[in-house]
């Protein structure tokens, strides 16, 4: 790690203490299939060399677009996916290295809630059986205990008594959503992450679930890392928020500090994309510019990463003709005091992004 | 798309390969001396010996393949005594009756299920809806020498209105003269009417029986095909762009929902094409299919051989051929095959 | 419920669009689902209209009512569509199918599924031409399909053309649709969630496409959305559904600052804005959707409404439409004007409910 302790060195405050989980130059690759015999298939960085901390009782936001790699990272924080490179680090231990017993408590302290509800809950489950299952994974109490666990559970994330037996078709989506969480949290485990929870909810739905997870993560003091799409979403509930593009940390920082001041150009031209409702009086839309974004271009897959360089230099107002930008990958360096960005000259955009009225 | 092509033959060729030592192994262990059967159980030692050694079989196993394999790639496929002439000769002359009816009946199976799914998924009525499902859920059990005899009870035997289990034409009619082998065909080939009419007459019920299956198969494919692809949002987009609800219908959804079709095609034809051996006994058919139950009971096993390679390349090659258009037509397929 | 639309709305008397009375049904098993129980609202020429609304409030019916393209066996039982003076509620498959595409366009919310998989990208867009410009070459298809591309952003267009769906992006897809939408320069363009597929970026490029394309084209657009801040962005005026009604309708600034109806108010509340955080809560919406095989009696907002909830009148009668200032109004029995007499009942402090 030595020649990369530029990169180690971030967010992170120096040493990892009061971290409940650590990352450090985490990278994971996907092989598609071999195109032609003799060369070598392409590969897919998925995640590049991603090293974050996070602590104890925050919730930390991820967000991205697609081809970011927030979801694998969410699957290898979980260790359902193995990484290729660098480490993941859970109170003091390597994920890594865990099998068997250890990897079983590991499964214990550590969830993970998905997007889509009907796709991870099993249909021919009932809702009864679908929490306890972990339970009984795990061996834990006489079978009265567990229906008691699993009542306090379902009671916990207001899901009402009466519907155990019920599969989950017969729910909507919301309340799978619940489901899936009770099921998470039957364990009591003490980090959850949540791979975009609210996304396919509606916003009365989305508001009652946040409201939810705002709630269970006092009452039951856990630690959340938080994949969001919806930038209001994120910067609403999230006290710390890293960016992604392209396998790799571009910027993170404070939510408020974040919102208010992106540095990254890639961040600055993700908010200013985002809609924002603005009540003010203003002229007719017909007659008001179209807001230009920033962005040249159309996204990358991961696949077709450049060579060399910052990896968000094609479509970077700031960085595309300049040498430095082409030849050297910024690392994640702090910019300001608990904000760091991954870029040769961050904050060149700040004068010219005005947020909206 | 040539890295398609190129797999898909290397993989018909292991195929075929895998059949043909199948077919070589299944005779060698049957019980009975083929020699002793062609000379006759009074012959002598000698005789039984020279013929033994006239047929090869008192070398190696292993020369004894090799000279199969040649001789079968060559076309040399050996002498039938139950038909008196060579195998090639009997099949040669007896194979365009099997594909007149083979192809006659895969025709008329997937024209009648594509009619019929259409008339079930277009404007969707559930009685007829069930009443053709029932119909193919029936179509698809019923054995075709079954349906073949119930069909010559009924139309033949009862109500006099199609011909006996007397062949491709009647015993008075003869036969036009040979271009393609398919009596119909050849027979309008020579303006023959009064053939083409007699040679129709005796198709139809064969046809039928040998139909059946495949039309329930396929029906209930195209069925479901139709349906999924009804619901696709393209479907959609077309009507929104000012297509006609039938148009868009046929120009989208029709093609792909024909597309998988297309490979159960491929399996049936190449059932089709080796032929029913069971409907050619029924109605007396002069085909492939009818000598090989002959040979087999005759212990011609010459004949048995070569068909069992002979099925093994159709079906596989059928299928070779049906994969690569498929290829040609779904773009997708092309892109997952050079991955 | 049809409210007068007085000279307010900007060319008023210039209505490309008309929908009155317009109720939609589909038939189950268990009874009649009424996706849309009595819609009427006008499109002016050049105008950006906004549809909000959640899962279940009818949005995606309305627009395919209005296309002619509810899927059997759903069906239009009552009401009127007229575009550009004609009535095409009133038109057979033929007839519309002529409108479909050529003075009414729509881009539907998915676009991985929205293009023929086994058709060539150039093809389909062709095909959007033919259908209404049958005279034209093949020479001069190919020509016209290239500048649709190229104005829609698909970069390289001459040779992308004969590329196959899979081989663009989501976000190029829906560009392709956009193009073969406007493609024969319709009056009316309907989006029907088309961004919510695609990321933030691919997102704004998308919007950006649209409120340039539309100027160009002077098409008016009706957005439909339930994304109340990209509505905000983009439309002039958004007509907010709930249990197949149209609650209210206002002008952009004054729903987003003064909403008049109570689910309005309680959908602002609910979502995150930009300066509020976790601890603030936010003020979800208690309950669950509206059955929409049994309409209820009175306002269908009633039971979850903040405002209304147990009362007798919200319980037992339909709330008529309350003008609030102009042509917008909202269906609620405590609604009021907002010039002139009395004060609007200001229910929005008494809506902030903070729970799960």
């Amino acid at each position: 790690m030595e020649a990369d302790t530029q990169q180690a060195a971030p967010g992170l405050r120096a040493s990892s203490e009061g971290a409940l989980l650590s990352a450090r130059e985490v990278t994971k690759t996907f092989t598609a299939a071999a195109r032609r015999l003799g060369s070598p298939p392409p590969a897919t960085k998925a995640v590049d060399g991603i090293s974050f901390d996070v602590q104890r009782g925050e919730i930390l936001g991820v967000v991205g677009e697609t081809g970011c790699g927030k979801s694998t990272l969410a699957r290898c924080m979980t260790r359902l996916l193995s990484i290729d490179g660098g480490s993941i680090v859970f109170d003091g231990v390597d994920i890594g290295g865990l099998s068997g017993r250890e990897l079983k408590d590991f499964r214990r302290r550590v969830q993970i809630v998905f997007q889509d509800p009907f796709a991870t809950l099993d249909a021919r489950m009932s809702v009864r059986s679908i929490v306890e299952e972990p339970l009984a994974i795990h061996r834990i109490g006489t079978a009265s205990e567990r229906e008691a666990l699993v009542d306090e559970t379902l009671a916990l994330v207001g899901l009402p008594p009466t519907q155990t037996e019920r599969k989950p078709h017969a729910f909507s989506g919301g309340q799978r959503q619940r489901i899936a969480l009770a099921r998470a949290l039957v364990l009591k485990p003490e980090l959850l992450v949540l791979d975009e929870p609210v996304s396919a909810l509606d916003v009365s739905v989305q508001a009652q679930i946040l409201n939810l997870l705002d709630g269970l993560h006092r009452q039951l003091s856990l630690t959340y890392v938080f994949i969001v799409h919806d930038l209001a979403v994120a910067e609403y509930f999230c006290t710390r928020i890293a960016v992604l593009y392209l396998g790799r940390i571009v910027e993170l920082a404070d939510a408020r500090a974040l919102f208010e001041r992106p540095v990254h150009p890639y961040s600055v031209a993700l908010l200013s994309a985002a809609p924002r409702i603005s009540a003010a009086p203003r002229p007719r839309a017909t007659e008001r510019p179209a807001r230009t974004p920033e962005l040249i271009g159309d996204a990358p897959t991961a696949v077709a990463q450049c060579a060399s360089g910052c990896r968000f230099r094609p479509r970077c107002p700031v960085g595309r003709d300049r040498a430095v930008c082409a030849e050297v990958e910024p690392p994640l360096a702090e910019y300001r005091s608990g904000h760091w960005a991954a870029c040769h000259f961050p904050a060149e955009l700040e004068k010219a992004e005005a947020p909206a009225a | 798309m040539l890295r398609l092509i190129v797999t898909r033959i290397s993989t018909a060729a292991a195929a075929i390969f895998g059949a043909s030592i199948l077919a070589f192994i299944f005779l060698r262990v049957t019980p009975g001396d083929p020699a002793r059967l062609i000379v006759g159980p009074l012959a002598s030692a000698k005789t039984l010996e020279a013929q033994r050694h006239a047929m090869g079989l008192d070398q190696s196993l292993w020369t004894q393949y090799r000279d199969f394999i040649t001789s079968f790639i060559h076309g040399d496929w050996g002498f039938s005594y139950s038909a008196g002439r060579s195998v090639a000769g009997e099949i040669g002359s007896r194979l365009p009756a099997t594909l007149e009816l083979g192809l006659y009946a895969f025709v008329l199976a997937f024209v009648a299920a594509l009619v019929a799914a259409l008339l079930v998924t277009y404007r969707r009525r559930k009685e007829a809806d069930n009443a053709a499902r029932l119909f193919a859920f029936t179509a698809l059990g019923v054995p075709p020498f079954w349906a073949g005899l119930l069909l010559l009870l009924i139309f033949s035997e009862h109500l006099h209105l199609l011909p006996g289990p007397e062949g491709r034409l009647s015993l008075a009619t003869q036969p036009p003269g040979k271009i393609t082998g398919f009596y119909t065909i050849d027979a309008l080939l020579h303006g023959q009417l009064a053939t083409f009419a007699d040679a129709v007459r005796h198709l139809i019920l064969p046809v039928l029986a040998f139909a059946l299956v495949p039309f329930g198969y396929l029906f209930r494919l195209l069925r479901a095909n139709l349906l999924e692809v009804s619901r696709e949002q393209y479907l959609l987009v077309a009507r929104s762009k000012g297509l006609t609800e039938w148009t868009a219908f046929r120009r989208h959804a029709l093609p792909n929902a024909c597309l998988p079709a297309l490979t159960a095609s491929g399996l049936m034809l190449g059932q089709l094409i080796i032929g029913s051996v069971l409907v050619e006994t029924v109605f007396n058919w002069p085909g492939v299919g009818e000598y090989v139950v002959t040979a087999i009971t005759r212990q011609d096993y010459a004949v048995v051989q070569t068909f069992v390679m002979l099925s093994a390349c159709a079906f596989v090659l059928a299928n070779a051929a049906v994969d690569v258009l498929y290829g040609v037509i779904d773009p997708r397929v092309r892109v997952s095959a050079a991955a | 419920m049809i409210v007068e639309s007085s000279v307010s709305t900007p060319e008023s008397d210039d209505r490309v669009l008309r929908v009155e009375g317009l109720r939609t049904g589909f038939p189950t098993r268990e009874g009649m689902v009424n996706a849309l129980d009595g819609v009427s609202f006008d499109l002016a020429r050049r105008e950006r209209l906004g549809i909000v609304g959640e899962s279940g409030s009818g949005k995606s019916s309305l627009a395919l009512s209005i296309m002619g393209l509810v899927p059997r066996p759903g069906r239009v039982l009552a009401g009127t569509v007229t575009l550009n003076g004609r009535p095409i509620s009133r038109f057979g498959d033929e007839r519309m199918s002529r409108v479909r595409g050529r003075q009414i366009s729509i881009v539907f919310q998915d676009p991985l599924t929205a293009l023929n998989p086994v058709m060539k990208v150039g093809a389909q867009v062709i095909e959007a031409l033919r259908v209404h410009q049958p005279r034209l070459g093949r020479a001069a298809l190919r020509r016209r399909a290239v500048e649709l591309l190229d104005s829609v952003g698909i970069v390289n267009p001459q040779r992308r053309i004969d590329d196959y769906p899979h081989q663009y992006s989501g976000g190029m897809r829906q560009r392709v649709a956009i193009a073969m939408a406007l493609a024969n320069d319709p009056d009316v363009l309907i989006a029907d969630e088309p961004t919510t597929a695609l990321d933030a970026t691919t997102q704004a490029e998308i919007v950006a496409l649209l409120q340039r394309l539309a100027d160009e084209h002077e098409t008016a657009i009706v957005l439909i959305s339930h994304n109340l801040a990209l509505v905000s962005e983009f439309c002039d005026r958004v007509l907010i559904m709930y249990a197949g009604r149209v609650v209210e309708q206002a002008d952009v600034p004054d729903v987003f600052r003064e909403p008049a109806h109570p689910y309005t108010q309680a959908l602002l509340g609910a979502i995150p804005t930009s300066g509020s955080s976790r601890e603030d809560g936010l003020a979800a919406i208690p309950g669950s959707p509206p059955n929409l095989l049994k309409p209820a009696e009175g306002c269908p907002f009633e039971p979850r409404c903040a405002l209304g909830q147990g009362k007798e009148i919200c319980r037992t009668a339909k709330p008529p439409a309350v003008p609030i200032a102009g042509a917008s109004f909202a269906e609620c029995h405590f609604a009021r004007p907002r010039h002139g007499a009395g004060v609007s009942a200001s229910p929005r402090d008494e809506t902030r409910t903070v729970g799960s």
